[in-house]
């Protein structure tokens, strides 16, 4: 019988679960909870997201630089994911490498790294200057121009990893056909090759901007401050201010806002197929 | 032995009026793998060929350096009279037919059938009446708007057979069509595609290791062996006129009887067994006498088993060691002093013995059902 099949097997997740329990669950439910019980009872909290100005601007501000950063992630890394399903054995493994070492840096290092390149008499503002493109540095720090930069940097494995992982398992014989049956490269891929790969550029749609969402080192250190998005905000409540119920509040808000964007995903993509469940 | 009209040498004298694929000397190495060696062949216009070889014998290669995938290390091929070697893919003009049928998995079937007319003149240029004829020739017209991976694996090849067709290529390529199908589908649209081949005459330049599909379906067969062309012509001259021991057991079964051949004062040949018995062999016209030691290929389908030698033939005589049933017909295991084991297959209700295992019986054939073959 099915059941008692698969039975035995359920014993092996249990640790697993257990913990996700102890260590995600139960300190999600205690914000959750806290958020409408601190100060007081009741929803006071959240009137705050339409009341207050400077918690709208944080959203605000926190969405479109995830959009924005989505958008030059996905695509910068569709290039590189369409490079790594084309070249030889020999260069994948190269490349690969190169894009799973920058995985494996601290994003503190990372963050610094541009930090050095980006400021003032930075690497970047002097080389721009001895080519002769601009003739004050320009800033790149400290703004969102420089935020944006650091989260496309960081975000692009997650992105090149899911969109080369379903061009590898793309059927060359389709693009043979389209080759033979006389489609010129531009056709071939627009037409071919771009529609088979979309499910990959879901997938990694969907990981850049709900990461994007809730990112907090990044910003916080190459925005200087200045560029406050909603992680850094809720940070800031926690310790500094110590209003624990807009800080539960806004992370409440934050984890309703990502459910709200797979749910509305899953409207439109068969989720289990995207993630190699089954198809 | 190889047919003049089907190969020839790597020569660049002018093409023949009806000839429509020329290769010369191709060659295709990878590494130290000689994949493609030296193949020459000529294909006249409106053929039905077949490249038939075990797996890894090059079949593939030389399909794929037709269309324009693999770059050959040496040769040429003309098509048309024009030496495409070095021309695009997308720009030769072939119809192809893959083994995984590989359909665009995001169009439906019409989309996927007017794919060639839309890269070819833009989304105006794709005609649905020639959509419709192009699927109504494979029997899909019904199912147009139906997506890919709503069709069985036959009704794909069809569809993939259509898009092939639909921009009327001069030459349709096919690797293995037919080899992810079942047997009783599998020899439905061996049919339909002889039909089809024969109805719009365009040339098909098919691959299969299946010796009964090549049979079944070819014009003509190139019998490839390590990459080099073991044998091309006919499929009845290389059944019936197998050159090598290579061929006649690739192409339906033989015994191999090993013996002496002597020229025979009546005209005929002289072979000696090893086992020392005399045996006839009539010669065809354009037959090559063999002389010395030789290899004698004998089907088992042109012996007949009796109880007394009938006349005119050859005969051995024998124990049967076994027997095995197929429906129409019996294959008889015959263990004969003069030409060790021998294998006869006879019609299951017109042979002319019960076929029991430790009968003594006579094998029997006729001196011009027998063949010399080179023993390589
Ligand atoms: N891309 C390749 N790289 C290395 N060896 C290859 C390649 N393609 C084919 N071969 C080798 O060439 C030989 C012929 O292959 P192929 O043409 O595919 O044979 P077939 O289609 O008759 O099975 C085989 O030994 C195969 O291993
Ligand atoms: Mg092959």
């Amino acid at each position: 019988m099915m059941r008692s099949q698969t039975a035995p097997y359920w014993w092996l997740v249990v640790p697993a679960l257990a913990a996700l329990g102890v260590f995600y669950l139960y300190p999600v439910a205690q914000v959750l909870w806290l958020s409408v019980t601190e100060p007081a009872p009741g929803l006071g909290n959240y009137t705050t997201l339409y009341e207050s100005q400077t918690v709208r601007n944080v959203i605000w501000r926190t969405t479109w630089i995830s959009l924005v950063t989505t958008v030059f992630t996905v695509t910068l890394g569709y290039v590189v994911a369409y490079a790594l399903a084309q070249v030889g054995r020999r260069t994948l493994v190269i490349m690969l490498f190169a894009v799973l070492m920058t995985l494996w840096l601290s994003v503190l290092i990372r963050a610094f790294s541009w930090v050095v390149l980006l400021q003032t008499n930075g690497l970047v503002n002097q080389a721009l200057i001895a080519i002769g493109l601009i003739d004050r540095p320009l800033p790149l720090l400290r703004n969102e121009l420089g935020v944006i930069i650091g989260m496309v940097h960081f975000m692009l494995p997650l992105a090149i990893l899911p969109m080369y992982a379903n061009m590898s398992g793309l059927d060359r014989r389709v693009m043979q056909a389209a080759d033979v049956l006389g489609a010129r490269s531009w056709q071939a891929f627009w037409w071919v090759w771009f529609p088979m790969s979309r499910p990959g550029i879901i997938v990694a749609t969907l990981l850049v901007f709900v990461f994007s969402l809730g990112f907090f080192v990044t910003p916080a250190i190459l925005g200087g401050g200045r560029v406050m998005m909603l992680s850094e905000y809720i940070s800031f409540q926690f310790q500094e201010t110590l209003r624990w119920g807009q800080a539960t509040m806004l992370a409440s808000t934050l984890l309703l806002g990502v459910l709200a964007v797979l749910a509305v995903a899953t409207r439109f993509i068969d989720m289990k197929r995207l993630f190699g469940a089954r198809g | 032995m190889t047919d003049p009209a089907m190969t020839g040498p790597a020569t660049t004298g002018p093409a023949t009026a009806d000839e429509i694929v020329r290769i010369e000397g191709l060659t295709k190495t990878y590494g130290a793998v000689r994949a493609v060696d030296d193949v020459s062949l000529s294909i006249p216009r409106g053929a039905f060929l077949t490249l038939l070889g075990a797996s890894g014998s090059g079949k593939t290669t030389i399909l794929m350096s037709i269309a324009g995938f693999v770059q050959p290390s040496a040769g040429r091929i003309v098509v048309a009279g024009r030496d495409i070697t070095h021309v695009p893919a997308n720009k030769r003009g072939l119809g192809m037919v893959f083994q995984g049928y590989a359909l665009f998995p995001h169009m439906s079937v019409g989309d996927n059938v007017g794919f060639p007319l839309r890269v070819r003149g833009g989304k105006r240029a794709v005609d649905r009446d020639r959509v419709a004829q192009a699927l109504a020739l494979v029997q899909m017209d019904h199912l147009i708007d139906r997506m890919p991976d709503a069709l069985s694996g036959g009704q794909q090849q069809r569809v993939a057979l259509a898009r092939a067709l639909v921009f009327n290529p001069a030459i349709l390529l096919l690797d293995e069509p037919l080899s992810a199908l079942d047997k009783k589908l599998r020899a439905d649209l061996q049919w339909e595609l002889k039909e089809l081949h024969h109805k719009i005459g365009t040339t098909f330049i098919y691959v299969t290791h299946d010796q009964d599909e090549a049979l079944s379906m070819s014009d003509n067969i190139v019998i490839l062996r390590d990459g080099r062309i073991e044998q091309s012509g006919a499929p009845g001259t290389l059944y019936h006129r197998p050159a090598s021991r290579f061929v006649a057991d690739f192409l339906g079964k033989s015994n191999f009887i090993p013996g002496t051949a002597a020229p025979d004062p009546s005209g005929g040949i002289t072979v000696t067994t090893r086992g020392g018995q005399l045996l006839s062999k009539a010669l065809a016209d354009d037959e090559a006498a063999p002389a010395g030691p030789c290899l004698m290929a004998l089907r088992p389908e042109n012996i007949t088993v009796t109880h007394t030698p009938l006349e005119g033939h050859n005969t051995v005589e024998g124990t049967i060691t076994g027997v095995s049933f197929f429906g129409a017909d019996h294959q008889i295991m015959i263990e004969t002093p003069a030409l060790g084991p021998v294998t006869a297959r006879s019609h299951a209700l017109r042979g002319a013995v019960a076929p029991d295992t430790g009968a003594r019986v006579c094998v029997n054939w006729r001196p011009g059902d027998w063949r010399a073959v080179a023993d390589r």
